[in-house]
């Protein structure tokens, strides 16, 4: 046995290696996200106009209701902000969908159009370790951006949260993350296979997401309209930010807010459910890497580019 | 006037071609309709929400907001989709030199690559529309076009696709002032003659390596650069802003 072969064999080398491989893919993300200042103005300041239309949209119509019913205006006024107050979080959970898409899903085709794919194949680690560092990496450099929201949030249109189960809340958050940045390692593999598909794909995944994950309104809305629509929130469920933002909301904003009448499913339940989804899209993840190892070794043109 | 035209029908040609031709025709245009339209559907489920909850109905402002996030279509397409014709050239398929240096106006073929982006947005507006007005009637949204109406109503959407393309393409104009934050790898590979035409030689020739070389650059017999594109497009650049070969992901991350 080689010195080489029995450096491969030993766990210990073997984690420490991954770990490098993680911490050297995230880096650069991490690094990026604090060298160009403007890059930092554009994340946090630019999303927050498109939150704002969705914030003045509850806003109008809320007023023109009190100014049709004057007497019910404290009720109508207290669901308005929570209304806005699901917006600003929605406005938060966008940022980290988007990463998914364009810095996660998008990323291999983008190695390989650039010719580091191949570099990656022939690196010693773990892919799953390289997709992690990736993972890592964006949830950091996105946490600016949806930190930046949710201080919006609260300086620019006064929203008040009452966090009554900070852990759970916590729980939640990160559990959410994980399996949305494991779909994203999912999507990462099978955007290498669709090929030039990749963009138009994450471009597809924006508005529609939007809308079937109830980024901008109570999912539940969309699970009590019956018919098409309740179908269209089962699949956008299925995507972790749906049933994440769900939670979230019920942990930031009381289980009685809009009535108590628009929550999915309590949030222990939807935080198992989560916690479901993660492990599903990892463990997808891992055999679509498989795959496409196997594909690229097989055919011997997947990392190349224009092939 | 024909090379005006000629250059519009091909722009647009190609315009289609470079949207559309990643895919069937078919699932192209559900594509095209399937973004707007779902970007609309959040505004009616943010509608019926709010209206369940309070229990008070705002037709009205709902109406308002359906018809204006329809039209907010062309702004999206024909404002960035312009905008897009000078990045995705230069920095996607990095063409912009070829096509600058050709006998056609740029501005003609800019305009005949955002026609086609208007064309299909003209049919996610008509769809957005029409299942507003036949679907959505019952929730207050309603379009009232009368004759009298008519002419003004199509000025001041010509006017309007006017002025967003004018914005477009001043938008375009303005990033060929900046920096390419979403440029991060360099082209410096032995493979890619325009880099070689564009890339400016520093006046140090030592520093360069063979590849770079005057030598290799321009013989003696080769005819010289004119002078306007040696001032437009020969520019010297900064070794660290590179033309690189695909647009990064959004915000330019690494």
């Amino acid at each position: 046995m080689t010195e080489a072969v029995s450096r491969r064999s030993d766990l210990r080398f073997r984690i420490g290696l991954n770990l490098r491989s993680i911490v050297g893919r995230a880096y650069p993300r991490v690094i990026g996200a604090n060298r160009e200042p403007s890059w930092i103005f554009f994340e946090a300041v630019l999303p927050l106009l498109s939150i704002a239309a969705y914030v003045f949209i509850y806003r109008a119509i809320a007023l023109n209701q009190v100014a049709a019913n004057p007497a019910d205006a404290p009720r109508i006024l207290a669901n308005m902000n929570a209304l806005v107050a699901s917006v600003v979080l929605g406005g938060a959970m966008v940022a980290f969908w988007l990463n998914v898409l364009w810095s996660m899903a998008s990323q291999l085709y983008w190695e390989k159009e650039i010719g580091n794919l191949q570099l990656y194949m022939m690196a010693p680690m773990n892919r799953m370790a390289l997709l992690g560092g990736m993972a890592v990496g964006g949830m950091f450099m996105t946490s600016v951006r949806a930190i930046s929201t949710l201080v919006a949030g609260v300086v620019v249109f006064g929203v008040v949260f009452q966090v009554a189960n900070p852990l759970m809340l916590v729980a939640v958050f990160f559990v959410t993350l994980v399996a949305l940045y494991g779909l994203g390692m999912f999507f990462a593999s099978l955007y290498l296979l669709w090929g030039r598909e990749a963009w138009n794909l994450s471009a597809l995944m924006e508005e529609p997401i939007f809308f079937s994950s109830g980024f901008y309104f109570p999912l539940g809305g969309l699970y009590q309209s019956g018919g098409w629509g309740s179908a269209v929130a089962v699949l956008g469920s299925i995507i972790p930010a749906g049933l994440g933002l769900d939670a979230l909301r019920q942990l930031t904003l009381g289980e009685t807010a809009f009535g108590g009448k628009f929550w999915v499913l309590s949030a222990p339940v939807e935080l198992e459910l989560l916690v479901v989804l993660a492990a599903g899209f990892l463990i997808l993840a891992r055999y679509a890497l498989a795959y496409l190892e196997t594909l690229a070794k097989r055919e011997g043109k997947l990392t190349s580019r224009h092939q | 006037m024909s090379t005006y035209w000629r250059t519009f029908k091909t722009a647009a040609w190609l315009g289609w071609e470079m949207d559309s031709n990643w895919t069937e025709p078919w699932l192209f245009v559900i594509y095209s309709i399937v973004k707007p339209v779902a970007g609309a559907f959040i505004l009616i489920f943010m509608y019926v929400v709010i209206w369940s909850i309070n229990g008070i109905p705002d037709p009205h402002s709902f109406a308002f907001l359906y018809i204006g996030n329809a039209f907010f279509i062309f702004v999206g397409s024909t404002l960035f989709g312009t905008f897009q014709v000078i990045q995705s050239d230069r920095e996607w398929y990095q063409t912009i030199r070829y096509v600058y240096i050709s006998p056609i106006s740029y501005y003609v073929y800019i305009l005949g690559r955002a026609f086609s982006k208007i064309v299909v947005s003209v049919f996610a507006v008509l769809i957005t529309l029409a299942f507003g007005v036949f679907l959505l009637g019952s929730y207050g949204v309603q379009m009232q076009l009368t004759l009298d109406r008519l002419p003004l109503f199509f000025v001041s959407l010509a006017l309007g696709l006017f002025v967003l393309l004018a914005i477009g393409i001043t938008l375009g104009a303005a990033t060929f002032l900046m920096a390419r934050h979403s440029q991060t790898l360099a082209s410096d590979r032995r493979s890619d003659p325009s880099h070689l035409l564009v890339r400016n030689h520093p006046a140090n020739p030592p520093a360069l390596s063979a590849e770079y070389g005057p030598r290799r650059l321009r013989r003696p017999h080769d005819s010289r650069v004119p002078a306007a594109v040696h001032r437009h497009l020969l520019r010297p650049q900064h070794r660290g802003i590179q033309t690189g070969r695909v647009p990064c992901p959004k915000g330019g991350q690494n």
